[in-house]
């Protein structure tokens, strides 16, 4: 052999050797890319590099990187992995006792081997915002996920990500208690706050020694004052006052306040959004407001555009039904349409189920009259912007996470399958290999339960084949 | 004394009862891009002339005349061979455990909203039965789901259908009797085989009270008639151990030659498990609505492809939707359903349609387009049964019952 | 019994004697033919002898001269005051021959209240509970008993099922009564031959099987409970049965008093009930007024309340026609003017309510 041989044929072993050990690069060649950020694209390629989508287009104008990983599916359809924007599933249990809990993190109740999460990546469903549930009236800080991952820091795509408030009364408690109770944690943010810049105006050392005692870090941006921002109220000289000082417990209160994270509020009926907006607009955080609603909030669609909240939640109830006492009529008020009507922006949610799923509640917004893009964004690019993710998912789009679902057909046809599902790049789901669909829908037995093959025992054989009567 | 609350009943439907109002022959003319006539017939921009709540007529390419009604799709109005629209525990006998002389259209209702709410998904014929507490509960009866609110009016004359069930159900509630016992749910059966039992314990009496005059008792005459095949029985078996025993019955008293019973398993979810003694006896299976995760009543698992393995093996099968209403678990819903889990569109149509029809006696009057038949029709705003795709009008009788809006 | 023992001594004194006559004039005397302008009625014997505008004194007449309106007594249909627990026995499914009139106690508290609102007769009825409850009775309130056995009480409702004994649903209950009707015995028999049915529902549906089966063994009587009788009107009509409303408050469903308006269109007997022991005797005028908003005659509305109340009723009760009893109110004016009082009740002539000033 000569060198320049010997040269190739260390290249070549060099190559098979990047991609055997899976580089990071891949190229997903399907039949459709539906990029929910423009038209179709027939034959299209999707790169993606490092786990961020590096160019789409048709494969005429694409070149694929020599050490990409392919992935040919020629009848397939590319569609954009779709956006949960907001669940309280996945985790040890939805809501603490306490009513008002900013100091806790899901991070800590997360459970990767949920079930949930399993049925979430088969419905093709690859960001999920997980929040507490309503069982509370301030609960503590959501992440957002991919539905893949051992381990919780496998699966976070962003850590504290939202808060969420319930308009809607807590089990046991009457509205008027549960207002109270909210009004009354802002309140006291606002007093605690007073106080500690009154201690620092008065030279007084307490609770910075006090923070110190509990081994509070004093470093960096902690150990300054910041003079406090929001469009609610604020409260003065409050850059007296190092960050480090202010009680962990309440300190994402002023998060809140400040204007620095979301807020995720449910509300089951249309006094309670009326009173949410209010809340929020006094405190300030009426703009990073997301509006998780009950099916009667309709009612206050008006009052919800004019405030200018970040976004609006559906359930999946898709419509409401309302009998008048005395007439035999019954009134159906089209919740997608409704809002699609009042140009405000929405994103549907589903349940955990097969019939509910995102992609479902999307058709039959289509079949109540909505417009086929305004449903198909409510599953991906509505909800990316609702949790402040449109940067990096809800589209097929260069720069954004790879996440892809892969459809036997179009999105919303009820005999579509969701074949493949790739996250940041990576096959997470094949639906060869998923029993226990092959189980709900292909009637397949597990192993080890009763026959595998139906027993078809003919008691009465004998007496049939005994002579005729 | 021959059944005579079902006598009285059909007496009743015979004679010309006092019409609460003369109804008013409607003219009503629909239009569609696709008409479908019956499974495996599409007629192309057809015009549907309805008089006196009949088709007239059916005409091929028109164009929609101006002010009529046009849709995308239509088809006939859907059967819902288990409609289960009762008052509940009032609506069926339990001082015995076999009952053959009632009926249950002396329970029904139809001032209750719930027939509205049915006819207007699109389910305008609806078999009703006595509900499952009883072993045997009574007649079914065909009704359809709108119309004047009065029996005579509502009800349609099809096969004769008796009801009874196999498994949980007949006997929950009972308790073997401690002390004396103070009242007939003591006496009754408390398990599965005690539901068996009455069963051939029925029949068994029939047949000898044929041979022998003396052996006559109340509601013989129908266990006869169910022998000899002129009463059709409707008998719920979710589970394949309970569906087994619905089919040995039959073949029970073939071999002991009693008769030759004509069934139809209803709410037959786990029928895939042992399709074999269906297909030997060619009994009809009624399938239950689609549970999301499989897991239905009586704990039987039905996976979504039933309705597709079943027909291949040639076995007569029809959905229902147990009388829900709600956008995801209507008759229509239901269909689409099958047709994910791998039936055609054609063979989904002829499970909410043409099927049923003929398993409740009704085919020459409802489940296809065709004209003389009734003017049940159901209007979609796209491809009917698909996820997209809506009901926005239905046509019972040749009334307008849910108004496209 | 306190109530009753002042008026009845003072009308003893007031009356002169059982053998005279008494002659009462009133500003309107509202007679079987419509209203009378200072009106006379004639009682003898605790009996209606004339009625009319201008009637000549008898010799041995006392005049009495009243202000205000003259009517018969109002007539309550449906109701279980006196009877104490004894409104339902739930023994037995089938009681044809059980007699309301055993369970009648005079002397019980309750009849005070119904002298109060000028209700001069009522028919007692068994609470709903069994599939035929027994045979309902016409009584006076603290007074003779009219009726003995009125109707057969037949309830076609739900509450006449019981759990554990036959029957158990519709079908059962219809069935049931059928086979009694093939060879009736006892109060089964009686039916048609003086007895009329009181059939018992509470929704339209049961409403509808309960005329058909009238209908079907050519029964008279009424059908009592069902609200929106309206929708029935004509099946109703054709089996020639009247309607008994149960009582209708002034926040019911606008629809209810409407079906009344509509009975009385198709000239279906009506009367009202009380229902439940614990509601006031001053329902019935309520429920007629309601009534009458909706659209009821006015004819029809009062004929509801006395004489067409007495012809459900079976028994000679509600109208000052000559020969009938002397059951009579004194209002302090129209009658079917809610503001009007009771100001006295006479029961066959004697005074047995009211202050006597003459």
């Amino acid at each position: 052999m000569n060198i320049s041989s010997i040269t190739r044929l260390t290249a070549a072993l060099a190559l098979t050797s990047a991609v055997a050990f899976g580089g990071d690069s891949h190229a997903i060649k399907v039949g459709k890319v539906i990029t929910m950020a423009g038209e179709p694209i027939e034959n299209g390629i999707v790169l993606i590099e490092s786990g961020r989508i590096t160019a789409v287009g048709p494969a005429s104008e694409i070149q694929i990187p020599w050490d990409a990983e392919v992935f040919e599916a020629p009848n397939l359809v590319a569609f954009p992995g779709q956006v949960e924007a907001c669940t309280s599933q996945g985790m040890d249990r939805a809501n603490e006792s306490i009513d008002v809990a900013p100091f806790l993190n899901v991070v800590d109740s997360v459970d990767p081997v949920n079930f949930f999460y399993e049925e979430m990546l088969r419905a093709g469903i690859t960001t999920l915002n997980v929040q507490q549930g309503n069982s509370t009236v301030i609960a503590g800080r959501g992440m957002i996920v991919k539905p893949s991952g051992m381990t919780v820091a496998a699966m976070t795509v962003r850590p504290e990500a939202g808060i969420k408030i319930a308009i809607t009364p807590k089990r046991g408690k009457s509205r008027a208690v549960q207002l109270m109770i909210l009004r009354e944690a802002f309140a006291g943010l606002r007093r605690t706050l007073e106080g500690l810049v009154q201690e620092a105006n008065d030279g007084n050392d307490h609770a910075r020694r006090e923070a110190l005692a509990q081994g509070r870090d004093f470093e960096a941006e902690d150990g300054k004052g910041r003079a406090m921002t929001g469009s609610g109220w604020i409260v003065e000289g409050l850059e007296a006052v190092p960050r480090a000082s202010i009680d962990s417990k309440i300190l994402p209160l002023l998060a809140i306040v400040e204007g620095r994270i979301s807020v995720y509020m449910a509300c089951s009926t249309p006094m309670d959004v009326l009173h949410g907006l209010e809340i929020a607009k006094e405190n300030g955080f009426l703009a990073q407001t997301v509006l998780l609603l009950g099916p009667t909030c309709w009612k206050v669609s008006d009052e919800i555009k004019a405030a200018g909240v970040r976004g609006v939640i559906l359930s999946s109830t898709l419509e409401h039904t309302e009998r008048a006492p005395f007439a035999e009529e019954d009134t159906v008020t089209v919740l997608p349409t409704h809002f699609a009507e009042k140009g405000i922006p929405f994103a549907l949610a589903s349940q955990n189920s097969t019939t509910e799923s995102l992609w479902f509640q999307a058709a039959r917004c289509v079949a109540l009259g909505v417009d086929r893009e305004v449903a198909l964004a409510a599953i991906t690019s509505g909800p990316a912007e609702v949790i402040g993710l449109s940067s990096e998912v809800g589209t097929i789009e260069k720069g954004k996470h790879g996440n892809l679902v892969l459809l036997s057909g179009d999105p919303l046809s009820l005999q579509t399958q969701v074949r493949y599902v790739f996250i940041e790049g990576e096959l997470t789901y094949d639906r060869t290999t998923d029993t226990r669909l092959q189980h709900l829908m292909d009637g397949v037995q597990p192993e080890g339960t009763s026959a595998d093959e139906p027993v078809v025992e003919d008691i009465h054989e004998e007496e049939r084949t005994a002579g005729d009567k | 004394m021959i059944y005579p609350g079902f006598l009285i009943s059909c007496v009743l439907f015979a004679l010309a009862s006092p019409a609460p109002e003369a109804p008013k022959p409607v003219d009503l003319t629909v239009h569609a891009e696709y008409l479908h006539v019956a499974p495996g017939e599409v007629v192309r921009n057809a015009l549907i002339q309805i008089q006196e709540g009949k088709i007239a007529s059916v005409l091929p390419g028109r164009s929609a005349p101006d002010g009529a009604l046009s849709v995308h799709s239509i088809m006939a109005g859907m059967i819902d061979a288990s409609a289960r629209v009762t008052p509940g525990l009032v609506a069926v006998e339990q001082s015995k455990e076999v009952i053959t002389n009632l009926s249950v259209t002396d329970s029904l209702d139809f001032f209750n909203p719930a027939w509205d709410r049915l006819a207007r998904t699109g389910v305008t014929t609806a078999l009703i039965a006595p509900p499952d507490y009883n072993v045997v509960g009574g007649f079914s009866v065909v009704v359809k789901t709108s119309g004047p609110k009065r029996v005579e009016a509502r009800v349609v004359n099809g096969a004769s259908i008796l009801r009874g069930a196999i498994g949980d159900l007949p006997s929950a509630g009972n308790s073997p009797a401690f002390g004396r016992p103070t009242n007939f749910y003591a006496r009754r059966p408390t398990t599965r085989m005690g539901v068996e039992w009455e069963w051939r314990k029925a029949f068994f009496d029939a047949a000898q009270s044929a041979r022998f005059p003396d052996a006559e008792f109340e509601g013989a005459d129908v266990l006869r008639a169910c022998l000899a095949g002129d009463v059709r029985i409707f008998i719920q078996a979710w589970t394949t151990a309970d569906i087994r025993t619905a089919v040995y019955l039959d073949e029970e008293m073939q071999a002991e030659g009693y008769g030759d019973l004509d069934i139809v398993i209803d709410a037959g979810a786990e029928a895939w498990k042992e399709p074999a003694f269906l297909v030997r006896t060619g009994t009809p299976v009624v399938l239950p609505p689609f549970p999301a995760t499989g897991r239905l009543g009586e704990r039987a698992f039905m996976p979504w492809d039933t309705g597709r393995k079943l027909i291949d093996l040639g076995i007569m099968i029809a959905l229902s939707a147990h009388g829900e209403t709600g956008l995801k678990e209507r008759l229509s819903a239901q269909a689409g359903y099958a047709i994910r889990g791998g039936l055609t569109f054609d063979e989904a149509l002829a499970c909410v349609t043409t099927t049923p029809a003929r398993l409740l006696g009704v085919e020459k009057q409802v489940g296809t387009v065709k004209s003389g038949m009734d003017a049940d029709l159901v209007l979609w705003n796209g491809a009917p049964f698909s996820a997209t795709s809506n009901i926005v009008g239905v046509v019972a009788s040749g009334e307008v019952v849910l108004t496209p809006r | 019994m306190n109530i009753l023992i002042a008026p009845i001594l003072s009308a003893l004194c007031a009356v002169s004697g059982d053998t005279g006559s008494l002659v009462l004039q009133a500003e309107v005397v509202h007679g079987p033919d419509g209203p009378i302008k200072d009106g006379r009625i004639l009682i003898r014997d605790g009996k209606i002898e004339a009625i009319g505008a201008g009637l000549e004194l008898p010799e041995d007449g006392h005049l009495v001269e009243l202000e205000g309106h003259l009517s018969a007594g109002l007539v309550a249909m449906g109701d279980q005051t006196g009877l104490k627990g004894e409104a339902l026995d739930s023994t037995r499914q089938i009681m044809d021959g059980a007699d309301l009139a055993f369970g009648y106690d005079k002397t019980d508290d309750g009849w005070g209240a119904f002298l109060e609102a000028g209700v001069t007769a009522v028919l007692l009825t068994p609470k709903p509970g069994a599939l035929v409850g027994g045979r309902t009775a016409v009584v006076k309130p603290a007074g003779a008993m009219v009726q003995r056995r009125a109707h057969l009480h037949v309830c076609f409702s739900n509450a006449a099922f019981k759990s554990g004994v036959a029957p158990t649903s519709y079908p059962g209950a219809i069935s049931m009564l059928e086979q009694r009707m093939e060879t009736p015995t006892g109060g089964f028999a009686l039916l048609g031959k003086g007895l009329g049915v009181l059939l018992a529902a509470k929704t339209r549906a049961e409403g509808l099987r309960a005329v058909a089966f009238a209908k079907r063994h050519g029964l008279t009587g009424a059908l009592t409970g069902v609200s929106r009788a309206g929708d029935l009107a004509d099946e109703l009509h054709d089996a020639g049965l009247g309607v008994i409303l149960p009582p209708i408050g002034a926040a019911a469903d606008p629809r209810v008093a409407a079906s009344a308006a509509i009975l009385g269109k198709k000239d279906i007997p009506l009367a009202f009930s009380l229902g439940a022991t614990n509601r006031s005797p001053h329902a019935l005028r309520i429920s007629a007024l309601r009534c009458m908003k909706a659209g009821l005659a006015r004819d029809a509305a009062w004929k509801a309340l006395t004489s067409g109340a007495g012809e459900i009723a079976n028994a000679p009760v509600g109208s000052l026609a000559v020969g009938r009893a002397a059951d009579m109110v004194l209002w302090s004016g129209d009658p079917l003017d809610l503001t009007s009082q009771v100001e006295r009740v006479w029961i066959e002539g004697k005074q047995v309510h009211g202050d006597d000033d003459q």
